[in-house]
């Protein structure tokens, strides 16, 4: 029998236990209904054969309990969701390669338009119980539709575009590989692909048959490969951005070649490629530009490679100025932080913030506050702009807010700390820590700047050589600049955008127009949706925050994607053991079980009801 | 319910009054077509002498009755049914027959009126009502008399007196019965042993379910120089109880209470209890003589009166 049908989930078995519970109810005497008759004489006499007086009883063979106990076993039936098994089912995986390149026109109307529709016709092939697993084979590959299905697998596969970047084709065949194992060990692996990875990657050996064969014809395609800008190594301040245009043509070409810094014409130029060439481009950025584009006239089958975008500025270190007479300590900690440049000055020396974006004020506040954000650390009694008196040592930490990112993993139990001038919280900071005399880390926003303040001496209580210390820097500087973003990154990459101040929320503008919001509530958040190349903005906003924007570039720029000749791969190939216990489920009988169920409690209905 | 229910000849030969049908509940319909179709049948005497020695004897007294076994001449006043015509015919001379004189039959209803009456669908009750003025509507339409004892507790009181008896007092004495108590059957049919009855019809109307017993009561009653009859009466619901699961009887008469828990095993030992029961009284019956019927009282009137009782020689 058990090889007749498959129990899906045995673990409902359980359920049956009901039936002595039913058995239970019915031995155990119900109150009794009082009848009157015309005279109990007869009862009276057969009374003695009875074991009436007894609490339990034989259970009584009535229609109802037996009613209800065949519902018990069919409802059960269906719960642990019995199937016929399918035999000789194979398991069809179909990897479609999602990548740039599968843009490419070559092939009317696309590479891709021509996987799917390979796709579509190896889904309608398959025979009924068949298995059919679709793999969107990108960056990422990732399973997209299973099952029996026609309609749900074809609407899956509609719902596929192209346009990330290169495709991780081990890591989708061996996704490949673990499905078919999991469903018994038949089947095998269709690869729809331009096979533009090959040249990066050695195929290893594959324990699946895989059926490729490369889509797409021609090479002849020219993009950008390259795109990036630097500040001038001779400390004029301007930059200059540098590019790599490249040919996979098997003739010479000439591309006209288009320069724009912030929309506006910097440069524009023929360049001649020999065949499967590229060439190298610099191009000085006028002062203050913000951003950097540069693009191609030519017709070519991948038009997406064409163009590319970059920010300048973003993504260069922030500058650092810790002013300090002992700045030792909180320099060591700083450099060890990414992206962060760190200058070091003795508060004699002060004069401005030379260009810092963060300073660090270390037992030091002069009068007229740097035009930088702030890091504030042990000010000093009668610090101006600050309320000031006297404070205590040590001071525990009684009241913190909690999830607040300034304090993020920081055991703040186990600190000690010294507050020899304790400041009143101004109007434009809150508490975030608060001692036994008042606040010890407080943040807020004045005249534009990100302002983070430490109330207490970090040279006391040894907490340079706590863990401590360096996370509250660490998160001070993360606070200070929330908003930073990679310059450019490639299509399916994703990017973390953080919370900002007292905006819990933000913007994302895509390059189509599309706005898609972000819930920062819960902490940063990964954005994925970087499939279309092109800028994308990210705005923050708060009522102490103001609006601030920041963005980054999705650029198709990678040899991966400009070269457009199919890649022919050939296979190792091994195979998988076939699993004979391991029968996968073909005709779901629980329906047929919950239909009788639904039967037996009408007839179970019908029949009380005519009892009364 | 009953009021001018009888169509009957006074003493002084006036016409009778015509009778309002009446209607039982289901099996004890009393209608005027049942009612007319009574008229035509007469209680039986077996009139019991010496020794259990039953059977019909001739009267000394002559009558005007059908059945003749001598002529005299035709005087003024005489029924002129009864002149034979024939004779006539062929002397031209009035000439009266003349025959033996039925005895009058003293018909006794015994009713029982214990609680245990007053159950059932039709109720045993109504129906013993309709059946004791039924009898009684015979006996009165052949000029038989008529008595309605009732049997109550231990007593057995006459409801109606015998030489007063007209249709619509005993109509007015049947309806006005209502069922109640208890009744200890041996001790009540020892009381009517005690009257002093020598002969006539015992009619017992009862369903017997006496917790007494009815044994020896019978036993008196089989020893009376009359001809003894019972009527057993049950309901539906006492010979196909309909109940399930567990259930706390009540006796509608002592309001003793059994608990059982009833199943389709117990009902088979209760019917089979209860056909041994029935048995055993039909088996004492008849070995005392005792004409026995039992009747459900969804049995219709009419079959009850015109063809169970005719067959048992009760009535013809």
């Amino acid at each position: 029998m058990a090889s007749r049908f498959l129990i899906t989930d045995p673990t409902s078995l359980w359920y049956l236990l009901i039936l002595p519970a039913i058995l239970l109810l019915y031995m155990v005497r119900s109150r009794y209904r009082r009848h009157r008759i015309s005279s109990t004489m007869l009862w009276q006499s057969i009374r003695r054969d009875l074991e009436s007086r007894q609490r339990l009883r034989l259970p009584p063979l009535s229609l109802l309990m037996l009613l209800e106990m065949m519902a018990v076993v069919v409802g059960t039936f269906a719960l642990v969701r019995p199937a016929l098994p399918a035999e000789n089912r194979e398991h069809l995986v179909i990897l479609v390669d999602i990548s740039s390149s599968m843009e490419a026109t070559d092939v009317s109307p696309s590479r891709f338009a021509l996987a799917q529709e390979q796709a579509r016709q190896a889904i309608r092939r398959a025979k009924p119980g068949d298995l059919v697993s679709l793999v969107a084979m990108g960056p990422s590959p990732a399973l997209a539709a299973s099952g029996s299905d026609k309609t749900e697998l074809l609407a899956a596969l509609d719902h596929l575009q192209p346009g990330s970047g290169p495709a991780d084709a081990i890591a989708a065949l061996r996704l490949a590989e673990s499905l078919i194992r999991s469903t018994g060990g038949r089947g095998e692996a269709l690869l729809l692909s331009d096979g533009s990875f090959a040249p990066s990657v050695s195929i290893p050996r594959v324990d699946v048959p895989v059926a490729y064969s490369p889509i797409g014809v021609s090479a002849d395609n020219q993009g950008i490969t390259q795109l990036q800008v630097r500040p001038n190594l001779d400390g004029s301040g301007r930059w200059a951005a540098f590019a790599r245009v490249a040919s996979y043509a098997d003739h010479p070409v000439q591309v006209r070649v288009t320069a724009t810094a912030d929309g506006l014409l910097v440069d524009s130029r023929e360049v001649d490629l020999e065949a499967a060439a590229s060439a190298e481009l610099a191009f000085e950025l006028p002062p203050d530009a913000k951003s950097f584009a540069l693009a191609l006239d030519g017709q070519d089958p991948l038009p997406a490679d064409n163009q590319a975008e970059i920010q300048v500025g973003t993504g260069r270190p922030r500058k650092v100025l810790v002013v300090s007479n002992n700045a030792a300590p909180i320099q060591r900690v700083l450099q060890s932080l990414p992206e962060l440049k760190v200058s070091t000055l003795k508060p004699a020396d002060y004069v401005d913030e030379a260009g810092a974006d963060v300073v660090v004020l270390d037992g030091f506040v002069p009068a007229d506050l740097p035009r930088a954000d702030l890091l504030i650390m042990n000010p000093p009694l009668g610090a101006p702009g600050l309320s000031t008196s006297p404070g205590a040592s040590p001071v525990q930490v009684l009241r913190a807010r909690a999830g607040d990112p300034l304090i993020d993993s920081v055991d703040l139990q186990s600190l000690r700390l010294g507050q020899p001038v304790r400041i009143d919280p101004p109007d434009w900071a809150r508490s975030v820590v608060e001692g036994a005399v008042g606040p010890l880390i407080l943040e807020g926003e004045r005249a534009g700047r990100r302002i983070v303040l430490f109330d207490f001496d970090w040279s006391l209580y040894d907490l340079p050589k706590m863990q401590a210390f360096p996370l509250l820097l660490s998160n001070a500087m993360a606070r200070l600049d929330p908003g930073s973003l990679p310059a450019s990154i490639a299509p399916g990459e994703t990017v973390l955008i953080r919370p900002m101040a007292d905006s819990m929320a933000a913007t994302v503008l895509l390059p189509d127009g599309a706005r898609m919001e972000i819930d920062l509530r819960d902490g940063a958040q990964s954005f994925g949706e970087t499939r279309q190349v092109g800028r994308y903005t990210v705005t923050w906003r708060g009522p102490r925050l103001g609006t601030v924007s920041r963005s980054f570039d999705v650029n198709v720029s990678s040899e991966l994607v400009s070269n457009l000749q199919p890649g022919e791969i050939s296979f190792q190939q091994g195979a998988l053991p076939r699993e004979a216990s391991a029968p996968v489920a073909g005709l779901q009988l629980w329906p047929y079980f919950a239909l009788a169920m639904l039967g037996l409690l009408c007839i179970e209905w019908a029949y009380f009801s005519r009892r009364g | 319910m009953f009021e001018r229910l009888f169509r009957n000849r006074s003493r002084d030969g006036s016409a009778p009054r015509q009778a309002r049908p009446s209607r039982h509940p289901e099996g004890g319909q009393l209608d005027e077509g049942l009612l007319g179709k009574l008229r035509n049948v007469t209680l039986v005497s077996q009139r019991r002498l010496t020794a259990g020695i039953t059977g019909e004897h001739p009267s000394p007294r002559r009558s005007n009755a059908l059945e003749f076994d001598d002529y005299r001449n035709y005087a003024p006043g005489d029924d002129l049914r009864r002149v034979d015509w024939n004779a006539y015919l062929r002397l031209g001379q009035l000439i009266v027959k003349l025959a033996d004189a039925p005895e009058r039959v003293a018909l006794h209803i015994l009713l029982d009126t214990s609680g245990s009456m007053a159950w059932g669908h039709p109720d045993k009750f109504s129906y013993a009502r309709g059946l004791a003025a039924a009898l009684a509507y015979v006996a009165l339409s052949h000029m038989d008399s008529p008595s309605l004892l009732v049997l109550r507790d231990q007593e057995c009181t006459r409801w109606s007196r015998q030489s007063s008896s007209s249709p619509a007092a005993m109509v007015r004495d049947i309806s006005s019965l209502r069922p109640g108590g208890s009744t200890n059957l041996d001790a009540a049919l020892a009381a009517f042993s005690t009257l002093g009855i020598q002969r006539g019809v015992a009619v017992l109307i009862s369903d017997l379910l006496s917790p007494s017993g009815y044994q020896s009561g019978l036993e008196r009653l089989s020893r009376m120089p009359l001809r003894p009859v019972v009527i057993q009466l049950l309901s539906p619901e006492e010979l196909n109880p309909p109940l399930e699961g567990d259930v706390e009887l009540v006796d509608s008469e002592t309001g003793d209470a059994v608990q059982v828990s009833i199943d389709r095993a117990v009902l088979r030992r209760y019917r089979r209890r209860l056909q041994e029961w029935l048995e055993g009284i039909e088996v004492f019956c008849s070995r005392r003589g005792i004409t026995y019927l039992r009747v459900e009282t969804t049995q219709s009137m009419e079959r009850l009166l015109l063809e169970r009782l005719r067959r048992e020689k009760v009535l013809r």
